[in-house]
């Protein structure tokens, strides 16, 4: 790799940062992308054989430390009820995710305003709203516009019609339907129809382990190919060990190791970083110097602070009547943002999102009834399975997770990934508003459950594999004291380095990120382009 | 991923699938198999690799089935009548708690992704990928309610 700077380095092209690069690309700047991860091709994927259910205990795993494939870095999440789910690859943990793609709401924007917890956020939902458009618009989002859950000015329309919901999805909107609560069909990163190229989703069920199909908008397959086009280049299985400082106080470059385990350097005059909201705060405090010895952008002790995931709950109901759930996107069905807001009368404040999930495959139908002691060894074995196999519905409940200084993500002192660099280490706690939250939102999961036909429901309080959204580690506000970066991602330390991923999240709201890091990463890219004469001032 | 696991001898595997048949039998309609078929295969040493330790819990359990066995007149486990497979099973897992979980994950994960397994389960015996599946066209009148109770979203 050449010494020559570039105008501006992407550490990590997950979604903020495909959706940065192909922003910027239009400036016809030199733009270079550094990504641990590899490229994964449509042949890859485990749904192109018959035991793909068999691969997410392996390749395909959520967890790093399960995998440890070479694109992988270990992650301390012993102190941690909640383990790190992610992965690293052109389209970062977009490649495995389940695709629902909500926006947040105007209250989530304004915490500390409307309920006197956390902090408000810099910016707001109406001010947002014209990038969640346009990243809506790249993405291809399956949905149904008219949701009573969010304001009709803006609108929020969709550009794809809704993925089915089928029999499962019918069959708890009924349920919601008798108890009178809110439900509406999902917004989904998964194209219901040809776009863009693409063809549409074919209902495999697979998405938690990857799309052959190229359906679901992991962003290898929607802003990467146009970003390269347009010029932007990759460079894949490059490892950022450290951001390093000219003269000047600003950032020069990083230091990186390529697949061979060879140290590497590349000059920038513009950094940003994009690596989740555990891969931010790590490089961060890998990067000391004198002027920063607490790590680089870490005047106020912020960095690595406040970490938010957002805790899941699981209810499943089994119904008598097959409900045709191994058929349809997983995560993508319908949705119920029915306790969503505060409700005085309740004693926590903020709230819940409740997501659909369909039902499981054959294998781990039976390795989940194994789990619940629902499918015992034995005599007994074929009966146990046939009660469950195809008769299972889950609902999950997605709760607001407040920002806590306690919650964090510090080096290890002893793990180490391959190349030598101090791992991350989480700790973490669930604190007192959010196990009440989720108390209430099993509940009431239940009771949804019940009033669409169970005749049992099996409770999960905590689901230790959900570390997916990896929030608040390095958040955004006006007042550096408080806050890692300015409103538009620019650090308040160091005028050249910009972070667009999760970590800048000042507060969770209660939906899946993917849609508001990428709208954010949107902004960002249009603020640097219209302070390109004075980015540094 | 774990590679240096156990190198299981041909008289393990066959203990191995005997031991398998009664974590999952065959049913009693002879439609599903039981799982002993898959102790020979690439996938059950595959998911053998996947899990540290599996493959010296399970080869403990193993030769535990073998020594009841003896101490019932048999020369090893595979030699049992099926009645006393399963009661021998029954006493080895009495004294090592972790054996039955281990032979129940292994079975569970390898067994169930076996194509005449997938096609006695009534689905096609294919990869998900590039069919798909079929499914209906929404209904969306089922949203009427939902539109009738009007916003619940908050200003800000």
């Amino acid at each position: 790799m050449s010494e020559e700077p570039v105008d501006v380095l992407i550490i990590g092209a997950g979604a903020s940062g495909a959706a940065l690069a192909w922003s910027l690309a239009e400036t016809r700047m030199n733009i270079l992308c550094l990504e641990q991860g590899d490229w994964v091709k449509s042949g890859d994927y485990p749904s192109n054989a018959t035991d793909w259910e068999l691969r997410r205990l392996g390749d395909f795993g959520f967890s790093p430390n399960d995998r440890k494939l070479a694109a992988d870095y270990p992650v301390n999440d012993s102190e941690s009820p909640i383990a790190a789910s992610m992965f690293n690859a052109v389209g970062g943990s977009t490649i495995l995710f389940a695709a629902h793609f909500p926006r947040l709401h105007p209250s989530d924007f304004r915490v500390r305003s409307l309920d006197g917890v956390a902090t408000d956020w810099p910016l707001d939902y109406r001010y947002l709203a014209p990038w969640y458009d346009l990243n809506e618009r790249m993405t291809g989002v399956s949905g149904l516009a008219g949701d009573p859950a969010y304001p009709s000015d803006p609108p929020k329309r969709p550009p794809l019609p809704p993925l089915p919901l089928g029999r499962l999805g019918d069959t708890l909107a009924r349920g919601f339907n008798r108890l009178g609560w809110h439900w509406w069909p999902s917004d989904s990163a998964i194209i219901s129809e040809d776009y863009e190229g693409r063809g549409a989703c074919i209902n495999a069920g697979t998405c938690i382990a990857g799309c052959a199909q190229g359906a679901k908008s992991s962003s290898d397959v929607t802003y990467w190919p146009v970003a390269l086009r347009n010029g932007v280049r990759i460079r894949t299985r490059a490892r950022v060990r450290e951001i390093t400082l000219g003269a000047d106080g600003l950032a020069d470059g990083v230091i990186w190791y390529d697949e061979n385990g060879r140290e590497q350097r590349q000059k920038a005059h513009v950094v940003v970083l994009a690596c989740n909201g555990i891969g931010t705060p790590r490089l961060l405090l890998n990067s000391k110097s004198k002027d920063f010895p607490d790590g680089l952008a870490n005047r106020s002790g912020l960095v690595g602070k406040n970490l938010m995931f957002h805790p899941y709950a699981m209810a499943t109901g089994v119904f008598d009547e097959p409900l045709e759930g191994y058929k349809g996107a997983i995560g993508c069905c319908i949705m119920s943002q029915e306790f969503y807001e505060t409700d005085p009368k309740r004693d926590f404040v903020r709230g819940y999102s409740f997501e659909i999930l369909r039902g499981l495959g054959p294998m781990f139908t039976a390795l989940t009834g194994m789990g619940w002691g629902a499918i015992p060894w034995g005599r007994d074995h074929h009966r146990a399975y046939a009660d469950l196999f195809d008769r299972t519905a889950g609902m999950v409940v997605i709760g607001e997770d407040l920002p806590e200084e306690c919650n964090s993500i510090t080096l290890d002192p002893e793990l180490k990934d391959a190349n030598g660099i101090p791992a991350p280490k989480i700790s973490y706690r669930l604190g007192e508003n959010s196990r009440k939250l989720m108390a209430h939102g099993l509940l009431r999961a239940k009771e949804v459950l019940e009033a669409s036909g169970a005749r049992k429901v099996i409770e999960e309080p905590l689901l230790r594999v959900a570390g997916w959204h990896l929030m608040g580690t390095a958040r955004m506000g006006r007042d550096p004291k408080t806050s890692v970066v300015n409103e538009w991602g620019r650090c308040h330390d160091v005028k050249n380095l910009f972070i667009i991923d999760g970590s800048i999240f000042p507060t969770a709201g209660a939906v899946n990120p993917t849609n508001t890091i990428q709208a954010l990463a949107l902004h960002v890219a249009d603020a640097m382009k219209k302070n390109l004469a004075s980015l540094f001032e | 991923m774990t590679t240096d696991v156990h190198q299981f001898s041909a008289h393990e595997l066959d203990t191995l699938a005997a031991v398998l048949d009664q974590v999952i039998p065959p049913s009693a309609d002879g439609r599903l198999p039981g799982a002993g078929f898959v102790a020979h295969g690439e996938r059950c040493a595959g998911v053998i690799r996947l899990l540290p330790g599996l493959d010296l819990g399970l080869v403990g359990g193993l030769a535990a089935c073998d020594e009841q066995a003896r101490r019932r007149g048999a020369a090893d486990y595979v030699a049992l009548r099926d009645a006393d497979r399963l009661a021998v099973l029954n006493d080895v897992a009495a004294v090592d708690a972790g054996f039955v979980p281990s032979l129940m994950f292994l079975a569970y994960t390898t067994y169930y992704v076996e194509e005449r397994v997938i096609a006695a389960l009534d689905l096609e015996p294919r990869p998900p990928h590039p069919k798909g599946f079929a499914m209906p066209d929404n209904d969306l009148s089922l949203l009427d309610p939902v539109r009738a109770r009007g916003r619940l979203w908050r200003d800000a």
